[in-house]
């Protein structure tokens, strides 16, 4: 039996939208209220570079991270998350994406045989409607250290994410999910941006995760993930980018739909 | 039958499922009435129109429906899906057709098809119901004999999507076939798929297939139809509708709280005998009873991967290899 792990003193504080804890040289605050407003959108809209804005946009859910002695802070934000979406035209490598049927759409409006004219089109805004983004957060300008990512050493064993610690059944002292923008593509499958947080006794855990599944094409996910142990001393935090994309036939392939 | 009905319509209103046999009977009885239907159904004033129907107890409840008996109402479609409770809300709403066929319209939208509902809920809920696609398949059936849209008044033109390049005129609607699955393209598919959009003329989605239409479009269709406003749901709305285009397009959005999460209000819309409009916004429905089972624990969007069934999956993408080489 495992020896039970002491819990370092702490406190909670919350709100309607707002949860913050405060464990040693740390301060957390994971904000969650509605989807934002017209207003609101607009504003965004135009601080995101005028790409049309997911249907569900949380622009004022995040979550910070403050470290009051050195006073670095980092968060995720869904302002940040939209910039990383491409906006322009999506070139070789970008990962840009039709719906399934759309060959076969156009070709009904363009073929020789088609009874249905094509009218003449006007260019709509070319972006990244399935709003991928590898946003992983960001260090936020109010922070007051200049601390700087370096890449990880491969050999040093406290550069990694410790996935023993991690699955061990720990007390969750704090846990927040935050949505940051959600679409369902028009009905074509679904885009979403979702940050999760722990805060154990002996760490801080975030998952900052990008799902797409776009019907009968592909699936991908995007995943960031940080990690803090209270232990480490100067504090080290260690974050982790990492991503997959299958066609979809081969995920149905893993989990056998009945036919109907 | 009647009182067979109100007593299905009591139960359903209540959020518990009739019998398969009623479902069975109840579909048969709903596709005798729509199939006399027009594509576009002509409709007097003052009638109530909303747009999404995952909380038809609230829209019925808060609209003139329920306070006069002579009032009638318009959906706009996108009756299942999504919600915990797609079955009862149809079903209902084909009761209350039943029941009251001259006051109640339904719409088509892009959710009332087969293809739809086997990813997005429907499919799902009937089998877990039911525990077999029966009451699916009957629903679908009735689905291909909703009606396109409505015409309330001459005037104000009610469709679930939005207007389609090859039809100019509400006459062309009518010439349609309706009676089908929602095809994947064509001027019935723009009819429940088309979104307006901040452009001049028709504009193609990013997304290689569906329609976007600007203010010149909207405003021609009106004028060449001689309608003051397109009201059409199909688009989450935070505040509940949205106007466009000089107030010749509303969306209304009926569902508060979307997907239990969004934290938005919701609205209906009121025309009066003189087609003036009013838009009743509400918040989400409290529970229907306390003592309401849980639903057994389903996802709320269809069953997403799992990191164990992607785990053998191709990692392939020159995306990958250029960003997420960086193990910081």
């Amino acid at each position: 039996m495992a020896a039970a792990v002491p819990v370092p003193y702490h406190t909670l504080e919350e709100s309607p939208n707002s949860r913050t804890i405060k464990i040693g040289d740390w301060e957390i605050t994971a904000r969650t209220n509605p989807i934002s407003n017209a207003g609101e959108l607009d504003a965004l809209q135009a601080a995101v570079g005028g790409i049309p804005l997911p249907e569900m946009t949380f622009g004022n859910n995040g979550l910070k991270l403050l470290h009051k002695p050195s006073g670095w802070q980092y968060g995720f934000g869904t302002e940040e998350a939209l910039k990383g979406v491409k906006n322009g035209e999506l070139e070789h490598g970008d990962g840009g994406v039709k719906v399934g049927y759309a060959d076969a759409w156009l070709k009904s409006r363009t073929g020789p045989s088609s009874q249905l004219p094509m009218p003449k089109t006007v260019p709509t805004k070319p972006y990244d409607w399935t709003y991928t983004t590898i946003y992983g957060g960001h260090t936020l300008s109010s922070s007051s250290s200049t601390t700087q990512w370096t890449p990880a050493d491969p050999d040093n064993p406290k550069h990694t994410i410790p996935l023993a610690e991690l699955t061990r059944h720990d007390p969750i002292l704090f846990y927040a999910e935050i949505p940051l923008y959600e679409d369902e593509l028009h009905d074509n499958g679904s885009s979403h941006l979702l940050v999760r947080i722990r805060v154990m006794p002996t760490c801080v855990f975030i998952l900052s995760r990008f799902t797409l599944r776009v019907d009968n094409v592909l699936f991908r996910a995007l995943d960031t993930r940080i990690y803090q142990a209270f232990s480490s001393s100067p504090p080290l935090v260690v974050r982790e980018t990492s991503g997959w994309e299958a066609p979809y036939a081969w995920v149905q392939k893993v989990d056998t739909i009945p036919p109907l | 039958m009647p009182s067979d009905l109100d007593r299905q319509i009591e139960q359903l209103y209540r959020c518990e499922p009739i019998s398969e046999e009623d479902v069975k009977r109840l579909c048969i009885k709903a596709r005798e009435i729509l199939i006399e239907e027009a594509n576009v159904q002509v409709v007097d004033s003052p009638v109530t129109v909303s747009g999404f129907c995952s909380t038809l107890r609230t829209v019925l409840s808060t609209g003139m429906f329920a306070r006069r008996t002579s009032e009638a109402c318009i959906d706009h479609g996108d009756f299942v899906d999504r919600g915990f409770y797609s079955v009862e809300t149809f079903l209902l709403l084909l009761a209350l057709k039943v029941r009251y066929p001259e006051r109640i319209t339904l719409i088509r939208g892009n959710h009332e098809s087969r293809q739809i509902t086997q990813v997005y809920g429907f499919y799902d809920e009937c089998q877990r119901k039911y525990g077999s696609s029966n009451v699916w398949r009957w629903c679908c059936e009735v689905f291909d004999y909703l009606a396109l849209g409505a015409i309330v008044d001459g005037r104000v033109f009610c469709v679930h999507g939005g207007l389609s390049p090859n039809l100019q005129g509400i006459d062309q609607i009518r010439a349609i076939d309706r009676k089908q699955e929602v095809p994947h393209d064509g001027p019935m598919c723009d009819l429940l798929w088309s979104d307006p959009d901040d452009i001049t003329g028709w504009g193609l989605s990013p997304r290689g297939a569906g329609f976007l239409f600007g203010a010149d479009i909207t405003k021609i269709f009106a004028h060449n139809n001689a309608i003051d406003l397109i009201a059409r749901a199909h688009q989450l709305a935070m505040e509940g509708y949205k106007l466009m285009f000089d107030k010749t397009i509303v969306t209304v959005w009926s569902a508060p709280n979307y997907c239990y999460r969004c934290g938005n209000v919701a609205s209906i819309l009121e025309l009066d005998d003189n087609l003036g409009q009013e838009y009743k916004v509400f918040a989400h429905a409290p529970s229907v009873r306390s003592s309401l089972p849980e639903p057994p624990s389903f996802p709320l969007h269809p069953p997403h991967f799992t990191q164990a069934q992607a785990r053998g999956c191709i990692r392939a993408t020159k995306r990958e290899e250029r960003e997420f080489s960086l193990r910081i």
